[in-house]
């Protein structure tokens, strides 16, 4: 870490650290132009001011409910989700990169998984090997030839990306199975009108609060065109799911019915929901349960939480899913290395936003570099997210690098590699002063086959401990409001 | 709606009112013990008490205050305490939150939150009451916001189901309770109809009908059979029956169905019947009469709505 420039209050314990990008401060340490409003309201408020927006804001959380469970604790189990009050701002040329580029890449990664559950000419023509593909834990033999509607495979969507020290932002990954966290970037911006509503109204902040109707539209565009008007749901694994909050609030915003799997029952390969009017037809189901679960006599069989005969209603055509079953192949952290490849297979084009450098361990020549610098690297799982099965190799013990190295000699298709990256910074409000913590960005995007939508901004996701860089929320994140602005 | 949710719909609301239900009765009984009004003894009172509130006895002694009371109020622990009572409505309202509106949400969730977060031992020894009336109040308010927030459809009529139900099954214990203890009381019971009246908060109501003249006959009178006020037998049964014809409407229930043929009957006995006779036979057999008609239409409405089979739903 460099020395750093002093600023005047409050923003004085605040280091601009040069190794990263800092979203508020350049590197002379003055504030970029559109973070100029933001940085002098700032300093017109004091600590205590600031301290009780603050508790505003939680306070705001813990009596909606938007809390997650903290198991084994019986005293007042439930957590707020950490907010923190100092919104993270994008200027509109920043944006309007970012929304090119995951259209770009939301439309090729459709027809990526059309083709390899039809066709596979890009596996024929050998862009993407054949064996990644069917070595894929996510990759869904029971799909092969299945008719999608409008062969649109994934229509809702999460990546993450993040900001490195050029100014440039990345693709760190893709969601395409149950992406989550957008009730709280809605939930974030409603408390932010509330605790700083001048502030809004004077950047020009675009609004985000039709994105409820944007995914209604969404699911409406799938359901087959003899139905004018189709029963819709969504499916939620129950009360005890860390994600409920959200599946009710969604289902709440669109007016459409949540089901758990014991809702529902298919008879003659149709799908029917249990009603105090007797059983009613649904049509279109937009599930957040994983394709593991949804369907016990196809997948696992385990499962209680999905509906028998689910999978054969569905190869039937007589229900759609969204997202369809199977996009977990084209999230697949190894998969993820070839899609730039994709975007100019199928696109012709460049991708505009670019992937974080990525090594593939099966490659042994890639491998062994990788063995060598283990120390250097983060090492993930390809098929988990969440943060779970990492390594982050500055951050680990000799013992823990030497588990992961054998890991990879077990198994090196499981396992990729990625320089451990600089994720910017942003100022946060800890403990009653403004420091910076890093942070990343996930944008929502949502596809019907004609149109991409993507509600400016997403969620920004912190790492509120000090130099950590962890953003989920099961390991210490919170996350604050994203403003994109107008022209 | 699904089956499931309007189950839920329907014990959320159950739950509270018995929350509250209990919260009312517990206030009075505890001043009752206060001010050592003359008639029963402690042991006696706290046995009415929990026979009008139709739970076993705690391990507890009966002159043991402190510790009923805690089993009654803050125990989470035990399954009748008014905090086991909030929690369960709560986790049914959590079940269902997106059919509920979100001010009825927050209101039931600063409600337990205002009690869990409470000083247990203090609800006994400094402040019992602010704790009665912050679940009275928190339960008035969910009723209000209720009312004023969803729309009055099926959703809210399971609602109300819940809610009418339950009073009129916990009215019958406890009118039962009180007219099974007055022969203890003897000749001085004034203080004990009081409480009878005050434990239903038909005190006020009473009087504009009747005065302040408390006499047993006119109180089971006021108590079972009259149609105007909001905590009697006969106002429960007009609700559960408008209830259930709306619920008819927006459903495929025929209005000639099982369901309204048991709330039929249980109004018209409720019309229809001389309180002069009811006291002169057996007021008990009676009061568990109506108990027993009114568990009948909860177990045919939950038959009816809920756990039909599917089998004959395909038919």
């Amino acid at each position: 870490m460099t020395a750093a420039p002093l600023l005047p209050s409050p923003f004085s314990d605040y280091t601009c650290d040069r190794a990263c990008y800092d979203e508020m401060f350049n590197r002379d340490a003055e504030p970029r132009a559109h973070y100029q409003k933001l940085y002098e309201r700032l300093g017109d408020l004091s600590p205590d001011e600031l301290l009780s927006r603050q508790q505003t804001a939680d306070l705001s959380f813990l009596h909606q409910g938007i809390t997650f469970t903290v198991y084994g604790n019986e005293e007042g189990a439930e957590r707020i989700f950490p907010f923190d009050l100092i919104p993270r701002v994008i200027s509109s040329a920043e944006w309007k990169t970012i929304e090119r580029g995951l259209t770009q890449r939301i439309i090729a990664l459709n027809l990526f998984l059309d083709d390899i559950y039809h066709e596979g000419k890009i596996l024929a023509d050998r862009v993407v090997p054949y064996d990644l593909i069917y070595s894929c834990r996510h990759f869904r033999r029971e799909m092969r030839g299945v008719k999608v509607p409008h062969g649109i495979y994934v229509s809702i969507c999460g990546t993450d990306l993040v900001h490195l020290n050029d100014g440039q932002y990345v693709v760190l990954e893709d969601n395409l199975r149950v992406p989550s966290g957008v009730s709280y970037m809605l939930a974030n911006r409603q408390v932010m009108k509330r605790v700083f509503p001048r502030l809004i109204a004077d950047y020009g902040v675009r609004p985000i609060d039709h994105y409820g109707r944007a995914l209604l539209g969404v699911l409406e565009s799938l359901a087959p065109p003899q139905h004018h008007h189709p029963t819709m749901a969504l499916l939620t694994p129950g009360v005890y799911n860390s994600a409920y909050y959200e599946h009710m609030f969604l289902a709440r915003l669109m007016g459409i019915e949540m089901v758990e799997g014991r809702d529902l029952l298919v008879h003659d390969n149709v799908v029917y929901m249990r009603t105090t009017s007797g059983l009613r037809r649904v049509d279109v189901i937009y599930r957040r349960v994983d394709d593991d679960f949804l369907d016990p006599l196809t997948f696992r069989a385990d499962s209680r939480l999905g509906v028998p005969g689910l999978f054969n209603a569905y190869r039937a055509g007589n229900i759609v899913l969204a997202n369809a079953i199977g996009t977990g192949v084209a999230d697949d952290k190894a998969v993820y290395y070839y899609v730039p490849d994709i975007i100019r297979y199928y696109l012709n084009e460049e991708p505009i936003l670019a992937n974080v450098e990525t090594f593939l361990l099966s490659d042994p020549v890639q491998r062994q570099h990788v063995l060598q610098h283990i120390d250097k690297m983060a090492i993930k799982a390809v098929g988990e997210s969440g943060g779970y099965g990492m390594l982050i190799g500055t951050h680990s013990t000799a013992e823990e690098r030497a588990k992961f190295a054998d890991l990879i000699q077990a198994n090196p298709r499981n396992y990729i590699a990625q320089p451990i990256l600089a994720l910017s910074k942003a100022p946060c409000f800890i403990d009653g002063q403004i420091e910076s913590r890093h942070i990343d960005l996930r944008p929502y995007i949502l596809y019907d086959g004609q149109a991409v939508t993507i509600a400016p901004g997403g969620l920004t996701r912190v790492a509120l401990r000090r130099g950590s860089l962890v953003v989920n929320s099961s390991q210490g994140g919170g996350s604050k409001d994203t403003w994109v602005l107008y022209d | 709606m699904l089956s499931r949710v309007a189950d839920h719909l329907y014990w959320m609301s159950r739950y509270l009112e018995r929350a509250e239900h209990t919260a009312r009765l517990m206030d009075v009984h505890l001043v009752q013990l206060l001010e050592q009004v003359p008639g029963l003894d402690t042991e006696q009172r706290w046995k009415r008490l929990l026979r009008s509130l139709n739970v076993t006895q705690p391990d507890a002694d009966l002159q043991d205050i402190e510790r009923l009371t805690r089993c009654l109020t803050v125990d989470s622990s035990s399954a009748t305490s008014i905090m086991s009572y909030v929690v369960v409505a709560r986790e049914n309202a959590q079940q269902v939150r997106e059919q509920i509106s979100s001010e009825m949400w927050m209101q039931l969730n600063q409600l337990y939150l205002g009690i869990t977060r409470k000083e247990r031992r203090t609800v006994w020894s400094a402040q019992p009451y602010e704790f009665f009336t912050s679940v009275k109040e928190g339960s008035h308010l969910f009723q209000g916001i209720t009312d004023a927030t969803m729309n009055h459809n099926e959703g809210w009529h399971f609602i109300q189901l819940g809610r009418f139900i339950e009073r009129m099954v916990s009215l019958a214990d406890l009118v039962d309770s009180f007219f099974a203890y007055s022969a203890f009381a003897g000749a001085d019971d004034y203080f004990e109809w009081l409480a009878l009246l005050k434990s239903a908060t038909a005190f006020e109501a009473y009087c504009k009908i009747y005065h302040a003249d408390l006499r047993p006959d006119w109180i089971a009178e006021f108590l079972l059979f009259n149609s105007e006020f909001p905590h009697s037998a006969r106002f429960c049964v007009e609700m559960i029956l408008a209830s259930l014809n709306a619920i008819s409407d927006a459903t495929t229930l025929h209005r000639n169905s099982r369901l309204h043929r048991l709330a039929g009957r249980l109004r018209s006995t409720l019309s229809y019947d001389e309180i002069g006779e009811v006291l002169a036979g057996d007021f008990h057999a009676y009061l568990a009469d109506l108990k027993r008609q009114s568990m009948d239409i909860h177990e045919t409405l939950h038959e009816t709505f809920v756990t039909y089979s599917i089998e004959a739903a395909l038919a």
